[in-house]
């Protein structure tokens, strides 16, 4: 499933509301200015996903991921390389000296971040599909980028889509790059792209009730 | 329900469990709970929780219970939150308990029935975390002061560098951590190198006491390893201090030896020039006599071999201090062997050697100091004449080779050992001999012989097979390019034709008997002669005197021979004299001083007798003098 250009940009509007309230969350809870942006987005079926993550992780990465459901039923995933995760959670809690290892405590951040920001976009998109989900504990797991796509794909039938987004957070100057991922069978997928352009189409004449969230 | 799953849970895990409703008003408090906060389960079951705790709403923490009612797990970190429920650490005293914890909806089907905050106390963890946090950034600011001291930073910088690290780390100031140390040395030290922090007070036992509670021991050994760093950083400074005072106490004193050389050179030759102008005329006036001959030529030999000594001396301390000037001029190779063999031919026949030649037949020419390159070779080949046993042979060869002159000269002498090759140029480095001292020298020679070619950009090398094997010095110059006409220029000897001319003629010198026998020679080859000793001495005989020429020396008590030069001239009278300058100093400064101050001619001591009489030669008949 390809994304055209005009969907790229709808969902990139849509993200684009859960990441600003992410960005005040992490704002107020830091203390420090927290600035999320969408570098990009694309659809890929889940055999073609290790390439196309490689733009934004690779080697060891942190994965926080949250399984949904409800009406649609999916994973969501937030991915940074390692050492990214490490120099955010520094970022975002002045640590001094910054540490090559992700501690326990840097870990219980990086899953408070990734929670923050998959149930910010998990609620927009509820918003949208006028859908209540509802959410598992999130894990934050540290492992290579292969292991976590074969957890991906065990127990689940082949037909599954993604949307891939792009994730930079920007904090002091600094920047770390990630992706968010989330998991859906196909046909839902291909719904909700198309609702999400239905809103952008609409939100483009008037505001439409999701843009101003809650 | 929910106290019961409370109750499952509890059994599980080591964690504080707090139920609510959907009303939040709590309806699980387990027995962690209970025993960390004093409070029991009866006194808080059935209240709002944020009647209970008001804190949780100040903190803007009740959002995320609304979010669990609204199905939403939340997540709070240590970090970012330090803790959810205000707990002590174990049970009193005033420190509160780190945790970590998460607010989770609790669920029945579809719906949302109520919340459940999970609590972990990670006080130890994040005490032990900060531990190494701190730990780290006391690596690395050890780590900078070292880099900074070894870089050979000032001493007040990297002094002030480690009070910032103690600063920032111990979050303590300098004079409370210097209280600390046992040994105040290392800070001493810095204090004496210009860093103007003021001297800490006197500390009182009870003020000691409060700073040592203060710091834990792995503090107190962060504070000493800074201490260490810097007194090594201290101690680094001074040593390199002694060491540049050191190296300057050489400097000078090798300077004074380079200067107390060439005036030692310059002393040892003012008594020679008396005696070399007697010896003329001791020799002059008794002549026939076979006695005083032989005496006479005896003597001659020892002053003109002293004359040698004393010459490459100051050849030496001149080379020392850079101060010698080549005048180059276009040679040919021949000549100098010839010039060269003429020099070590007495010594040669006395050791009854066998002395063979070979010099091209195609002429070489040099662009070289003549007389300089003439040194070379004969000092070659008297040390050769030196160092090999009597009735040995010599052999000198001469040839171009590219563009190259190249001479070799080698004996069959008693060699020099292996171990002796790499120093044998250097300064006062004799072979072991058991030669006749009289033949001795100041084993300076070969180094003159090195500078002089190295001067000339050429080489010299020394090969011998070892101790009785012989010796072969090659010395390499460049040479001019073979292509040129034919040099034949060839100073003639000219035999001394006694002089027919007669002048009158003033000596200026301080020393009496260089000025007498010097007098006595010229009256003895005609002239006419006065002495003078000093300055207005001069000027008052010449008045008198009515001198044709004036040998003047410079260095004179009272008035210099410059301003007696600057005198006569002054005197329109004595407008037609030639006022010769007679002087240790030959440099081309020296001789320039000279004629601005009037003289006529410049003349090195100790004078030459020929050169003296040819010069007189020179001059044009007594001029009528008014």
């Amino acid at each position: 499933m390809i994304l055209t250009a005009d969907q790229k940009d709808a969902v990139t509007e849509l993200v684009n509301i859960a990441f600003s309230r992410t960005a005040a969350a992490l704002s107020e809870l830091t203390g420090n200015r927290v600035e999320l942006s969408v570098p990009e987005v694309s659809a890929h079926p889940i055999a073609d996903l290790l390439p196309a993550l490689g733009r934004f992780v690779h080697g060891d990465v942190a994965t926080v991921h949250q399984i949904f459901g409800g009406p649609v039923s999916g994973d969501a995933f937030l991915l940074l390389n390692v050492d990214g995760a490490a120099k955010l959670v520094d970022l975002l809690t002045d640590a001094g000296a910054p540490t090559r290892q992700m501690g326990a405590s840097a870990r219980e951040v990086l899953s408070e971040v990734g929670n923050i920001l998959l149930n910010a976009c998990l609620g927009v998109f509820g918003d949208l599909l006028h859908v209540r989900f509802t959410f598992a504990v999130p894990r934050l797991h540290l492992d290579t980028l292969g292991s976590m796509l074969d957890s991906l794909v065990i127990g689940h039938d082949a037909l599954r889509h993604s949307l891939l987004v792009g994730a930079q957070f920007r904090v002091r100057a600094s920047e770390v790059t990630g992706c968010m991922v989330m998991v859906l069978g196909v046909s839902s997928l291909e719904q909700f792209v198309r609702v999400v352009e239905e809103w952008a189409d609409e939100a483009g004449g008037q505001a439409g009730p999701s843009r101003n969230g809650d | 329900m929910e106290s019961g799953l409370v109750d499952q849970l509890d059994r599980i895990g080591d964690w504080g469990l707090l139920a609510t409703d959907t009303r939040l008003i709590v309806t699980g408090w387990n027995l962690w709970l209970e025993r960390r906060s004093g409070l029991t389960a009866g006194e808080i079951l059935g209240r709002p929780l944020f009647d209970l705790f008001p804190e949780l709403v100040g903190r803007r923490l009740d959002r995320y219970y609304h979010q669990a009612l609204a199905g939403q797990t939340a997540i709070l970190s240590q970090r970012l939150h330090g803790y959810v429920l205000p707990l002590p650490v174990g049970g009193a005293g005033p420190a509160r308990m780190q945790q970590a914890a998460r607010v989770v909806p609790l669920v029945e089907g579809p719906e949302v029935c109520g919340t459940l905050t999970v609590i972990e106390d990670v006080s130890e963890r994040v005490a032990f975390e900060d531990e190494l946090r701190s730990r780290a950034r006391q690596q690395a600011a050890l780590a900078a002061v070292a880099r900074r001291a070894l870089a050979g930073g000032e001493m007040a910088d990297v002094a002030r560098e480690a009070a910032g690290h103690i600063r920032d780390i111990l979050g303590a100031n300098f004079t409370e951590v210097l209280e600390l140390l046992s040994d105040g040395e290392p800070w001493a030290a810095v204090a004496g190198s210009g860093w103007t922090e003021p001297t800490p007070p006197a500390l009182d036992s009870a003020t000691a006491t409060r700073a040592r509670q203060r710091f834990a021991a792995e503090e107190v050994q962060f504070a000493q390893a800074l201490a260490d760093v810097l007194g090594m950083a201290a101690e680094r400074k001074r040593l390199e201090g002694e060491l540049r005072l050191r190296v300057q106490e050489l400097a000078s004193a090798d300077q004074r030896k380079d200067e107390f050389l060439a005036m030692l050179a310059h002393e040892l030759r003012n008594p020679l020039a008396p005696v070399r102008n007697a010896l003329q005329v001791l020799r002059m006036k008794c002549m026939g006599d076979s006695l005083v001959e032989r005496m006479g030529e005896m003597m001659g030999r020892q002053v003109a071999h002293m004359s040698r000594l004393v010459d490459d001396l100051l050849d030496v301390s001149r080379f020392t201090r850079g101060k010698v000037n080549l005048r180059i001029e276009r040679v040919e190779l021949a000549d100098v062997v010839a010039r060269a063999v003429e020099s070590a031919r007495p010594l040669i026949d006395a050791r009854g050697h066998e002395l063979s030649v070979s010099v091209p037949h195609e002429p070489v020419h040099l662009h070289a100091d003549l007389t300089r390159v003439i040194q070379v070779l004969g000092n070659l080949l008297t040390n050769a004449a030196k160092y090999t046993p009597e009735s040995g042979h010599v052999w000198l060869t001469a040839f171009r080779e590219g563009d190259e002159a190249v001479v070799g000269v080698r004996d069959n002498g008693i060699g020099i050992p292996a171990e002796m090759l790499p120093q044998v140029f250097d300064l006062f480095t004799q072979v072991a001999r058991t030669l006749d001292r009289s033949q001795g020298g100041l084993g300076i020679g070969l180094t003159l012989v090195r500078s002089l070619v190295e001067l000339h950009g050429g080489s010299v090398h020394a090969a011998s097979e070892g101790p009785g094997r012989g010796s072969e010095f090659v010395v390499r110059l460049p040479a001019l390019p073979a292509d040129l006409p034919r040099n034949d220029e060839r100073k003639a000897v000219t035999a001394r034709a006694p002089p027919t001319i007669s002048h009158r003629i003033l000596i200026v010198d301080d020393n009496v008997d260089s000025a007498e026998s010097l007098a006595m020679l010229l009256e003895l080859t005609g002239h006419i002669a006065r002495t003078a000793h000093d300055g207005p001495a001069a000027l008052e005989t010449a008045l008198a005197f009515r001198p044709r020429v004036v040998l003047l020396d410079i260095g004179l008590p009272r008035m210099d021979g410059y301003e007696v030069a600057r005198r006569l001239r002054q005197d329109p009278a004595y407008a037609g004299m030639t006022v010769i300058a007679m002087t240790g100093y030959g440099q081309e400064e020296d001789r320039r001083r000279s004629k601005e101050a009037g003289f006529d001619r410049h003349l090195v001591k100790p004078v030459d007798p020929d050169e003296l009489q040819d010069l007189l030669l020179q001059l044009p008949r007594e001029v009528e003098l008014k």
